[in-house]
């Protein structure tokens, strides 16, 4: 009893710091704070994949897992479940990287930096989607070692949208939009202390 | 020799029995044993990748320092399987969430080498745990670690259904191999007693006035051939055989009937009814020659027996 208790709470802080740092004023913030908060949620979900995929027991996978499907779908996905929430209140990083690609579309006038970030935005739906239904795959297979194989995979789709900086030839990601809106320096000493 | 016979088999299917039990046992044992081994093991491993994951994972939280996050981070784990969890680096403690965790130090920046393989250890309130340390991650010049606790409630519930399991399936082997052991040891019975039945084949008997002759399967009475099929010639040399007693319905099912399991008293009363009606057939006075004995079973009379006495 005490324990679900614990764990209960532990969700309901969760939500509330994920959601604090998230969401609330998406209207109002800058693209630059959205592109940042993106970018960390995405390492959480880094996170999270990589704890579900090593998860001691099935029961931790599916808890990880549900989590991951909240981060990626957003309160209002078809697959979020409250019990597991994480990111109440956010519009969920597929979401967020659809809301990307449409306003790139209407406000990067230069051709050179718009091709690759309107790819990259293309790039990420692309992985994110893949993540989620590695992930949706994950929490339905009964067996362990298999779940634990869809979870990996995920976790490659997640850090193929994240978009390792120092890889000599990776495909335009998160890092692309990053730099092009002068993030990369802000976020430079984060880029270069990505460990695998 | 009949009950000698049925008391050695019982003695045999004892042993035998007794046997199959304590092996089915010990092979229960070792089986479960291994496999609690083998779980605690497999369970041991995936908490040190566990924990060394969430460590790995922890770097993109540690510079810059974003607290929250790496907070955010260490309540996941909480909401799994651990217990508790303790992040410490460059001699500053992080993160102490969750319960029945050691006493944490600030200096905890080295991971300490027993736990670093992961140890099973029982909480003062409860649950056990394995215990894992391992180093964090650190980004660039710097030491620290992480210490997670992980129940292992999955793993004693999970053995405690493979106990059951085993236990289930022992059980079940024994009953299938006494019960086969049974059923051969009863086939072994009949055949025997068929052999003995038979054993007057070539003889010829003689009880009163009829007479079995068993070199031409032929019964006599009063030197009168009797038509039998047969089975009921075998139902009346078996009775002839033994004609100073009763014989129960059971005994002749098994005699007369030993290959076929379904048989009983019915085709005995039926066998009965028919060969009284071959013996009339030759003297009305031979009809009562089966001596119906209430209760007990049959018995082929010298002469033949007040008919008040007799089933009909």
């Amino acid at each position: 009893m005490n324990r679900a208790l614990r764990q209960a709470g532990i969700a309901f802080l969760i939500a509330a710091s994920i959601a604090l740092a998230a969401v609330g004023d998406v209207v109002e913030r800058t693209i630059e704070d959205r592109l940042a908060a993106f970018a960390q949620q995405l390492r959480m979900g880094l996170t999270l994949s990589t704890l579900a995929a090593y998860s001691p027991t099935i029961e931790d996978l599916r808890v990880h897992a549900q989590q991951l499907v909240n981060l990626l779908e957003g309160a209002r996905g078809p697959h979020f479940t409250r019990p597991a929430q994480s990111i109440e209140g956010a519009a969920g990083l597929i979401a967020e990287a659809s809301a990307f690609g449409v306003r790139f579309e209407e406000t990067l006038p230069d051709p050179e930096p718009r091709v690759r970030v309107l790819l990259a935005t293309k790039n990420i739906r692309f992985y994110l989607t893949e993540a989620l239904s590695e992930a949706l795959a994950g929490l339905e297979e009964r067996r362990f070692d298999r779940a634990s194989m869809a979870l990996l995979r995920a976790y490659a789709y997640l850090l193929a949208a994240y978009e390792r900086p120092g890889d000599g030839a990776s495909v335009p990601g998160t890092w692309t939009i990053l730099r092009a809106h002068g993030l990369a320096e802000r976020l430079a000493v984060e880029a270069e202390s990505e460990t695998p | 020799m009949a009950i000698d016979r049925w008391l050695d088999e019982t003695k045999r299917l004892i042993v035998v029995g007794v046997v199959v039990v304590l092996a089915t046992a010990l092979a229960a044992v070792l089986v479960v044993r291994s496999q609690h081994g083998l779980l605690r093991e497999t369970f041991r491993e995936r908490s040190v990748a566990y924990a060394q994951a969430f460590a790995t994972s922890s770097v993109n939280w540690l510079e810059p320092l974003d607290l929250d996050m790496l907070r955010t981070a260490a309540q996941f784990l909480l909401l799994g399987s651990a217990r508790y969890v303790q992040v410490a680096a460059n001699g500053e403690l992080l993160i102490d969430a969750g319960d029945g965790a050691p006493a944490a130090r600030a200096e905890m920046t080295d991971a300490d080498p027993a736990l670093s393989t992961g140890a099973f250890r029982q909480l003062a309130d409860g649950p056990s745990v394995v215990d894992v340390s391992v180093p964090l991650a650190m980004p660039a010049e710097g030491a620290g670690t992480v210490r997670v606790g992980i129940e292992t409630t999955s793993i004693v519930s999970r053995g405690r259904t493979m106990t059951w399991t085993a236990v289930g399936v022992g059980v079940a082997v024994d009953v299938l191999i006494l019960a086969l052991l049974v059923w051969s040891g009863r086939g072994r019975a009949r055949g025997t007693r068929q052999v003995g039945a038979s054993s007057t084949d070539a003889a010829s008997l003689t009880v009163g006035e009829l007479r079995v002759d068993g070199a031409i399967k032929k019964v006599m009475w009063r030197d009168a051939p009797v038509a039998l099929t047969p089975k009921q010639y075998a139902l009346v040399a078996f009775l002839a055989e033994r004609s100073e007693r009763v014989v129960s319905e059971a005994e002749i099912v098994d005699a007369v009937w030993a290959e076929s399991p379904y048989a009983d008293a019915k085709d005995v009363k039926q066998c009965v009814y028919l060969v009284r009606k071959r013996l009339a057939e030759v003297d009305p006075l031979a009809r009562d020659l089966i001596e119906n004995v209430p209760g007990f079973g049959y018995r082929l009379a010298s002469s033949p027996v007040d008919e008040e006495m007799t089933d009909g």
